[in-house]
């Protein structure tokens, strides 16, 4: 190879890049000119959000357009964290499994393809989580996906919290054990076997024998994921916390209907609160409990200093937002609704290293918005997970 | 003890008399003064009139008496003071089981809605099931709710008389509004000893019910003219019937999907029946039809599985832009009533005007219930049922701060009072 060729080559490597620089430039997309509500650094007006490979690059006031940025004017409109929320149905629909009660070794996530409904998207929900059967003293894995694409794209936990049912929808699942004492002293056995089987395996012992269900509860007695604990009256809500404290587990109350009543002693052991739904009716036979909820609930947990995330409990996409409208109206600061739609709801769940807020380095899952989402007339214009535009209202 | 003399015991009946004469005619003042209740610079939705941005309106006792921009304050009149707050009609449900599952009394969900020992139930009457202490009553009056028609379930091809109840506390008698018309129920999923399996053989069903209530009318009209000599048996069922045949009853048909709603579609043609479907998911593509056939819809529960953007929500809009005549219900406890009010802005936000959803809420509803003489807008000589709201009456954020009833205040917000609170 002569000196000649050796230069050419050197050219054409050189040349290479040019394209390739400029074609990562054109790979940045800009919102441009929005209010923008970061979560974790307040509101930025007129601000820009960089967003490049699917990551937040950069948000603020002074930042200059890289050349070849594709842009949204977001001028007079608004910009939010993707929504998040805290507890769906989606799981309901596709696992309903009931013959066991004790069902801790069962993840959701296995039963999940992809959510092909687009109605979450147009309310600007871009994460869920999905919970298994509610009936089940021990249900098994919760998760949380994505609404877009397949399993491998949408699944962003894939246990993020322990069901556990000790309520009224509890007591109505199963035939065994019939009484609220009897469900919470199964519990606190399955627990203590787990802790065996853990101590016993450390040991070395019990190899051949695995067993799936005392692996599973082991990942929350180590604290890796919280209970999950559905329970609405005081009472339960309390059972919960003693149980907790016994062996010094993570908890999370669902929906909580009475937990106002508590707040206090919410706040006094850190455990947050996945409010709702208030809208709904009990339905045909639904748990009676569920009628308790006072709209004003989340408003009263958050005064007393408990966090709080909101939840639909549905099926089909209706918008956690909706909760958010009545919390805010019944006593929740706006500014604290929309944390609970968005922050708080990733923090209780254990992604907010990804999502939640708008900030460099976080999962581009951004909504822009025409009126505030939590307003009555809010609505939606475009919706960005992981950096792409996949849902654009027609005007 | 020292007994009074005759002149001391006739003085003293003297004054006794005087006082309570006086005092009679002391709070016969006093009720005057407190016999005119004057809203004023409130926004008023008289909801059949224009909206008057800045207005008074005058209550008398049970009714309203005036009302408009110019209307005057009487100096004697007790005065609400509504700046900034707007006022419109009581909420009225037209499809509620309200008192019939009991919510108050532990945690056995008691259902009295559903008679299931046979298919044809129409001489049942809702209110002799009502549970007037039903926790739930206090809830929907929070939300604005002051009238709705409780209904008996759908858990039969007929389950009986609804009745209209106004949410004004007290017992059924006193909370009594109006008859609540017939409740028939088409379902072609039902799997109940007392459900046909396919919902032909529900139409046929009733069908067959309808035609032997109309032979049980000629045959009382014979035995009346002296066609016949002999007297009929009565028959509950059959008389209750015949009344739906008269129209002097309603009947409220629930049904779901296109294919359930053509069955109350054929019984309207066939026997002239003065009709409302009840729940009408279907609504979407039969909005022509129906209006044509003159036939309202109540549509609902809202909540159950929607959001602010599903589909299904387009339904109503096409009904009324076609013209339809439509009420929203939340089918408490499927839905909760506390939340009626707000299920109207999710129409709105899919091209439904303000108007038209608010007629949605009240005169919509008063009408197919037909008791538009008394509730469902704001006008003189109509009841006093109407809302005080925090703002614009659509707004989610617009909470119902005080609720009054033919003149009476039965909820306030800031105080807690609520009429159907005793314990």
């Amino acid at each position: 190879m002569n000196k000649n060729h050796r230069r050419i080559l050197i050219i054409a490597f050189l040349l290479l890049f040019i394209p390739l620089n400029v074609l990562s430039k054109r790979g940045i997309l800009a919102i441009k000119g929005g209010e923008i509500h970061t979560i974790s650094q307040g509101v930025i007006q007129k601000g820009t959000v960089l967003i490049e490979n699917g990551k937040v690059l950069s948000v603020g006031k002074n930042i200059s357009m890289p050349p070849g940025a594709k842009v949204i004017n977001a001028e007079g409109l608004i910009v939010t964290p993707g929504i998040i929320d805290a507890r769906s149905g989606f799981g309901l629909s596709i696992s309903r499994e009931k013959k066991n009660y004790i069902n801790p070794a069962l993840r959701i996530i296995d039963f999940f393809t992809q959510v092909e409904d687009p109605t979450w998207l147009k309310c600007g929900v871009t994460a869920i989580y999905i919970t298994p059967p509610a009936q089940n003293l021990l249900g098994g894995f919760g998760a949380v996906v994505k609404i877009v694409g397949n399993k491998e794209e949408a699944v962003v936990s894939e246990a993020a919290g322990m069901s556990v049912s000790i309520g009224e929808s509890a007591l109505r699942g199963s035939n065994i054990p019939t009484t609220r004492q009897g469900r919470v002293g199964r519990l606190r056995q399955e627990f203590v076997r787990a802790i065996e089987y853990m101590e016993l395996r450390e040991k070395g012992g019990n190899a051949e024998n695995e067993d799936p269900n005392s692996e599973a509860i082991i990942r929350v007695i180590r604290r890796e994921v919280p209970l999950r604990v559905l329970a609405n009256t005081p009472d339960d809500i309390m059972t919960a916390l003693r149980v907790a404290k016994e062996f010094n587990l993570r908890v999370v109350i669902d929906s909580g209907a009475g937990a106002h009543r508590v707040a206090h002693l919410l706040e006094e052991a850190q455990v947050p609160v996945v409010v709702g739904p208030s809208i709904m009716g009990i339905g045909s036979g639904g748990p009676l409990e569920m009628f308790a909820h006072t709209p004003e609930n989340a408003g009263k947990l958050h005064k007393a200093g408990v966090k709080v995330a909101l939840s639909t409990n549905s099926r089909w996409g209706r918008s956690v937002l909706l909760e958010g409208v009545v919390a805010k109206s019944h006593g929740l600061p706006e500014d604290a609704a929309l944390k609970a739609v968005t922050l708080n709801a990733a923090e209780i769940l254990g992604i907010a290293d990804r999502l939640g807020s708008i900030e460099a380095g976080k999962d581009a899952d951004i909504v822009i918005w025409k009126g505030h989402p939590l307003n009555t007339w809010g609505e939606t214009r475009t919706v960005i997970v992981d950096g792409k535009i996949v849902y654009e209202r027609k005007k | 003890m020292i007994y009074p003399k005759k002149n001391t015991l006739k003085i003293g009946f003297v004054f006794i008399l005087f006082t309570i004469l006086a005092i009679s005619s002391l709070s016969e003042a006093v009720e005057k003064t407190e016999q005119i209740l004057a809203i004023k610079n409130a926004h008023i939705y008289p909801v059949t009139n224009k909206e008057i941005p800045s207005g008074v309106m005058l209550v008398k006792g049970k009714k309203i008496i005036a009302m408009g921009a110019d209307v005057s304050v009487p100096a004697y009149a007790r005065v609400i003071d509504a700046q900034g707050k707007h006022i419109i009609p009581g909420i009225i449900e037209s499809h509620s089981h309200m008192g019939q599952k009991q919510l108050w009394k532990g945690p056995v969900t008691h259902s009295d809605n559903n008679e299931l020992s046979e298919p044809i139930n129409a001489h049942c009457r809702a209110i002799d099931g009502l549970v007037t202490g039903d926790v739930a009553f206090r809830i929907a009056l929070e939300g604005g709710v002051t009238a709705m028609n409780i209904i008996t379930g759908s858990k039969s091809p007929n389950s009986g008389q609804a009745v209209v109840v106004k949410l004004r506390g007290g017992t059924a008698e006193e909370m009594f509004l109006a008859h609540g018309g017939m409740k028939f129920a088409i379902r072609a999923t039902e799997r109940r000893k007392n459900f046909p399996q396919n919902i032909e053989e529900v139409g046929k069903l009733l069908r067959d019910q309808l035609k032997a209530a109309q032979d049980y009318m000629k045959a009382w009209e014979q035995y009346k003219s002296g066609k016949i000599t002999e007297e009929p048996t009565r028959d509950l069922k059959l008389e209750a019937l015949s009344k739906v045949l008269t129209r002097e009853w309603f009947v409220g048909v629930h049904s779901s999907s296109v294919k359930e709603m053509s069955i109350p579609m054929k019984l309207k043609e066939e026997f002239n029946l003065d009709l409302y479907i009840i729940h009408g998911f279907g609504v979407n593509d039969l909005a022509e039809e129906l209006v044509k056939l003159g036939i309202p819809v109540s549509f609902g529960p809202v909540f159950a599985g929607s959001s602010r953007e599903h589909p299904w929500l387009d339904g109503p809009v096409k009904f009324v832009r076609a013209g339809g005549k439509l009420s929203f219900q939340q089918d408490h406890p499927d839905g909760h009533q506390y939340y009626l009010r707000n299920s109207a802005a999710l129409f709105v936000r899919k091209g439904m005007s303000k108007e038209d959803a608010l007629r949605a809420l009240t005169i919509n509803p008063a009408e197919l219930l037909r008791i538009a003489d008394r509730i469902g807008s704001l006008e003189p000589g109509k009841d006093a049922d109407f809302l005080i709201l925090k703002g614009p009456p659509l707004e989610w954020e617009s909470l119902v701060e005080q609720v009054f009833v033919e003149g009476k205040e039965v909820y306030n917000r800031t105080t807690g009072y609520n009429v159907f609170k005793t314990d």
